[in-house]
């Protein structure tokens, strides 16, 4: 179905191709424990298709309005200069040294969230880049015969930071919405034709005894 | 002897002499404690625990997850820290280890002061 090809092509060719080595991409909803080993750089990138609604007749191919979820997830340590933090020091010096350091200590979740927020721009910029408007799939693979329509990132949400471990997890979640046909495999069957039906288009005999001009 | 006194004495046991490892406390004055506070000749010692079992709430099925506690006897500390404090710990990131590793409070210390310990929640501390 379209909203397959178009999943593959939003991974293959527009999310994997777009890492840059800052994130990883992955075709399943994130689990949060166990995210140390999902994530590369700290960032990990979920793309899966969510839900859709279809409308159309029995004359049309029904039309699809696809919604898929880009889920992000970051994760984060304190940071601190454990360079100080880790030194002896003279007995004078000590206690300003350590006092310095540790006011100056980051929280992991201030360093999630900054993490977060540059990996929702990266992503939002990547698939609502101008040349993307078909997700790729027009450039890459115009044989599938897949048009897509009304490509748009309709909404951002962030969730609080978790702290599942050692680090402090975020998650936020990208709508993407388009819009495309559905082709439906087969051929309508065709009914009998029965003695006195008239085909439109077709040769009419005349009827018996009528002269020929 | 009392039951309280009976178990403060059993705490010495267990995490001064049995099962804990030496740790290292620096307070947001920048103080820092490496001794025990009831004994200068001995090492500030601590119960680690660095795993536990958590349930994960996407797929239901138990999750061995890093999160460490750090369990220590009140009456060792000079200084008990609290919850919004800068702390650093420095403690074994493997039993046995001898180097340390960096770790500051994740949550609010939970305290069962009435019998004497204190338990700090973990979370590793990296280089800026």
């Amino acid at each position: 179905m379209a909203f397959q090809i178009i999943r593959d092509s939003v991974m293959d060719n527009i999310l994997i191709p777009g890492e840059q080595d800052q994130f990883r991409t992955v075709g399943h909803p994130l689990p949060l424990e166990g995210s140390e080993a999902l994530l590369k750089n700290k960032r990990a990138v979920a793309f899966y298709y969510a839900e859709g609604d279809l409308t159309g007749g029995q004359e049309y191919e029904p039309y699809h309005d696809m919604i898929f979820y880009l889920e992000l997830m970051v994760a984060a340590n304190a940071q601190a200069d454990l360079k100080v933090l880790e030194k002896e020091f003279p007995e004078a010096l000590q206690n300003e040294a350590y006092s310095i350091a540790l006011s100056n200590m980051q929280a992991a979740e201030y360093l999630a969230d900054r993490l977060m927020d540059d990996l929702i721009a990266i992503v939002y910029q990547l698939v609502m880049k101008a040349e993307n408007d078909e997700l790729a799939i027009d450039r890459i693979e115009p044989s599938s015969g897949v048009r897509v329509h009304n490509r748009l990132i309709t909404k951002i949400e962030k969730f609080p930071p978790e702290s599942p471990g050692e680090q402090t997890v975020m998650k936020a979640l990208l709508t993407l919405k388009c819009q495309a046909e559905e082709d439906i495999e087969g051929e309508e069957p065709l009914g009998e034709i029965g003695a006195g039906d008239s085909i439109i288009g077709e040769y009419e005999p005349y009827p018996p005894g009528a002269e020929l001009e | 002897m009392s039951l309280l006194t009976r178990f403060k004495k059993d705490l010495v046991e267990i995490i001064d002499k049995d099962w804990g490892e030496p740790v290292i406390l620096i307070g947001p004055d920048g103080h820092k404690q490496t001794q025990t506070a009831d004994d200068e000749t001995k090492s500030l010692k601590g119960i680690l625990s660095r795993e536990s079992v958590n349930i994960d709430p996407g797929t239901g099925f138990e999750a061995v997850v890093p999160e460490p506690v750090l369990i220590l006897r009140l009456g060792s500390l000079t200084r008990v820290p609290k919850a919004s404090e800068k702390w650093s710990v420095q403690a074994p990131p493997t039993p046995g280890s001898e180097t340390l590793q960096s770790y500051t409070l994740s949550g609010p210390p939970e305290e069962g002061s009435t019998i004497g310990y204190i338990n700090l929640p973990l979370r590793k501390v990296v280089q800026i």
